[in-house]
């Protein structure tokens, strides 16, 4: 099937539950997402986490610390972390 | 008198008393007013200590009492309830000294009908306290004496016949008096900090084992139902810890800065993705597990058979261990993390204490203090894995170099000196958690104030409050404004000390800080439980007293405001990363402590005014600070 042109296709990790994204998104596994263009990073979080968006606390693109208004490129690599831990 | 005619819920009411120079065994029964002026825990050892123990006591000598305290909700049948305390005089920093472990023990305590065990004395041999309900029996332990933590455990449940008795167990580090040797409830839950183990070890006291037969009474039982019901249904979504464990968002942290590196040099690892729990998972993982009525199974079994055989018996690395072990000590080999993870159970020791330490040595290495000659001829330089494994089983058996590091870091330093002083990470002696107060700038101040040490089990995480959304839930414990994790100010002093109560109270009730429930659903558990009217400024309130006697106790002791400090490490940048500049600034963190004891009633010094004392109902707590004149 062609690919939507009106779309981009990111890969997204999350560490933070997101249970309104589904079985797809496996705690800490790497899952694909087709986004408009134009999203931006902290759209993206807001989409997955939904509700719990209050455990976020910090985000990476490709491996590098990201802030919330970064627009997403095609292929980008998404981190969301919650700051949280300890044991 | 029992427990119906007191009306006391949550409770068993009755503490024991073993005095092991006098093989005594004997029945205490608090008064009510004990219950609910302390609530349990922490808040039973701070004054039961401060009573009991006499001034400079030595803390591995017959006069050191050893307390294990239960709270009202441990043993209730609902998540997080497996938790009791354990407090001591420390062998570590000769300060105030208290830990906590999860798993069944405590809960199998309150069940064979105690809330607090306290043991005095020094045994002439080995012997370990059988409590079976209301049998409680000193019973020769000649035979565990020298075994590792699993055989010690086994043995004893083989001795009676019973898979169901929960045990305490000191390994051979306990008994060499390792100073930060740990207390293993069950092989794998520890009561890690301040060196326990080596009181217990001192003691001549190899084990507790319990069995208990009879179910906590409680005021409210559906609403006890209710709250179980609740997070069994919902705990996936509020916390992620039941994946991988903690140490699940180690990349995060590397990224954050809050990673500690080679020894606290750095705040991140390239090699992070090598150790983090989701890698030690993915490759070596058995099985989750978990403690008592919790349904969450936060704690990983890992087996591994090459070229470190790990025994899944001893369960799996935590956040702190994979990075004490992990990036601290430059180690990019989760196989030889969960064998040093491995190492510490067996024997009985601290990993955070044992990480740091080690690290600690490797920089005295690297740096030309510590050379063949002293390490036997190991290479102990960053990054040697096979190096750090060789000096943690020489710390357990307390032989070559490890038998100087088995003193602790800061011990240590001052026989190796030559300016070594500078790279040990401790605070009153007791090393950092994995937790950068560059980062963590409260959690830095709280490390700073805290009787124990440097314990992040009980301080503010500030990267946890750096936002907005959670304030309508915190707003109810008068905590209202998102503040950066970095900052260090005068509203962040507030924030330990409203919010640092909040941390501190799980370890009063006997609660586990890693399940997630809210504020006003802790509220309600103490009230279901017990049956009072409960508030959160009364549960806070409770949580000073226990504060301001722990404090007293460490200013008898003969501690100043020059221990209120951090090491000089953390006033200093990392070298790279994200959080690179950023330092705990001594000018702020001076004015910081400052206004967070004034919060407390105590003045600029630290020292508990009267006035304090007398306000939270502890006026007999001031001939503690003022001696009467001998």
């Amino acid at each position: 099937m062609p690919k939507d042109q009106d779309t981009i296709s990111v890969t997204v990790r999350s560490f933070i539950p997101a249970p309104e994204s589904g079985k797809r998104c496996e705690l800490g596994r790497p899952f694909k997402m087709e986004l408009p263009p134009g999203i931006t990073l902290g759209g993206l979080a807001q989409r997955i986490l939904a509700k719990n968006i209050d455990q976020l606390g910090i985000m990476a693109v490709n491996g590098g610390v990201a802030k919330e208004d970064l627009v997403l490129s095609p292929g980008d690599k998404i981190d969301l972390y919650a700051l949280l831990d300890g044991g | 008198m029992g427990l119906e005619s007191k009306n006391l819920f949550g409770y068993s009411g009755r503490v024991l008393r073993v005095n092991l120079s006098e093989r005594k065994i004997t029945i205490e029964e608090p008064p009510t007013d004990f219950y609910l002026r302390y609530l349990g825990g922490r808040g039973f050892i701070a004054p039961t200590l401060l009573q009991e123990v006499p001034a400079k006591a030595d803390p591995l000598g017959p006069d050191n009492k050893l307390i294990f305290a239960l709270g009202p909700l441990t043993g209730i049948p609902f998540p997080g309830t497996g938790r009791n305390s354990v407090g001591a005089k420390s062998p570590l920093t000769f300060a105030f000294g208290e830990a906590e472990a999860g798993g069944f023990w405590g809960a199998e305590l309150k069940k064979a009908g105690w809330d607090a065990l306290i043991v005095s004395g020094i045994s002439p041999t080995p012997v370990f306290l059988w409590i079976q309900d209301d049998q409680v029996e000193l019973r020769d332990a000649a035979h565990l004496w020298g075994l590792e933590v699993a055989p010690a455990h086994s043995a004893i449940q083989k001795e009676f016949g019973d898979q169901q008795i929960r045990t305490a167990v000191i390994g051979p580090a306990g008994e060499k008096l390792i100073r930060f040797a740990c207390i293993l409830n069950d092989i794998t839950h520890a009561a890690g900090r301040t060196g326990l183990g080596a009181v217990m070890g001192s003691k001549k006291l190899k084990a507790i084992a319990v069995r208990g037969r009879h179910t906590p009474q409680v005021a409210d039982q559906k609403i006890i139902a209710d709250l179980a019901r609740w997070m069994s249904q919902n705990f996936k979504e509020k916390a992620a810890v039941w994946k991988y464990g903690t140490g699940h968002m180690m990349e995060g942290y590397n990224l954050a800065g809050n990673l500690p590196t080679l020894n606290f040099q750095d705040g991140g690892f390239e090699e992070v993705k090598k150790i983090t729990a989701q890698a030690v998972c993915d490759q070596f993982r058995v099985e989750m597990y978990g403690c008592y009525a919790c349904p969450i199974r936060c704690k990983k079994r890992v087996k591994i058979e090459s070229p470190y055989a790990v025994d899944p018996i001893y369960g799996g690395p935590e956040y702190e261990t994979l990075a004490a072990f992990g990036s601290n000590c430059g180690i990019a080999n989760s196989k030889a993390i969960c064998k040093a993870h491995e190492i510490c159970n067996r024997n009985g020791i601290d990993t955070i204490s044992a990480g740091v330490t080690i690290s600690f040595a490797m920089e005295c290495f690297t740096k030309g203090l510590l050379t063949t000659k002293d390490t036997g001829g190991i290479d102990l330089r960053f990054g040697n894995e096979e190096a750090m494994l060789k000096i943690l089983e020489q710390i357990g058996q307390k032989q070559g170099l490890g038998a100087l590091l088995a003193e602790g870091s800061r011990l240590a330093a001052k026989q190796i000196g030559r300016g070594s002083e500078e790279w040990t990470i401790n605070v009153k002696g007791l090393e950092v958690p994995m937790h950068d107060p560059r980062l963590k700038q409260g959690m830095g101040l709280h490390y700073s104030v805290h009787p124990a040490g440097a314990d992040h089990c009980s301080g503010i995480h500030d990267t946890l409050l750096e936002k907005g959304p959670q304030f309508e839930e915190w707003s109810s414990i008068d905590v209202n404004e998102p503040i950066p994790s970095v900052e260090l100010s005068p509203r962040k002093a507030r924030l330990v000390y409203q919010f640092g109560l909040w941390r501190h109270l799980p370890n009063y009730l006997g609660l586990c800080v890693l399940v997630p429930y809210t504020a006003k659903q802790t509220l309600e558990a103490v009230e279901a439980v017990t049956g009072w009217p409960m508030s959160y400024w009364r549960l806070m309130k409770t949580v000073e007293r226990g504060i301001t006697l722990a404090k007293i106790f460490n200013i008898r002791e003969g501690f100043t405001p020059a221990d209120d400090s951090l090491p000089r490490r953390l006033h200093t940048s990392q070298r790279g990363g994200n959080l690179q500049g950023v330092i705990v600034d001594p000018g702020q963190l001076s004015e910081a402590q400052k206004l967070y004891f004034q919060m407390l009633g105590w003045d600029e010094q630290g020292i508990p005014t009267r006035a304090r004392l007398v306000e939270l109902d502890i006026p007999w707590a001031l001939a503690y600070l003022n001696p009467s004149p001998k």
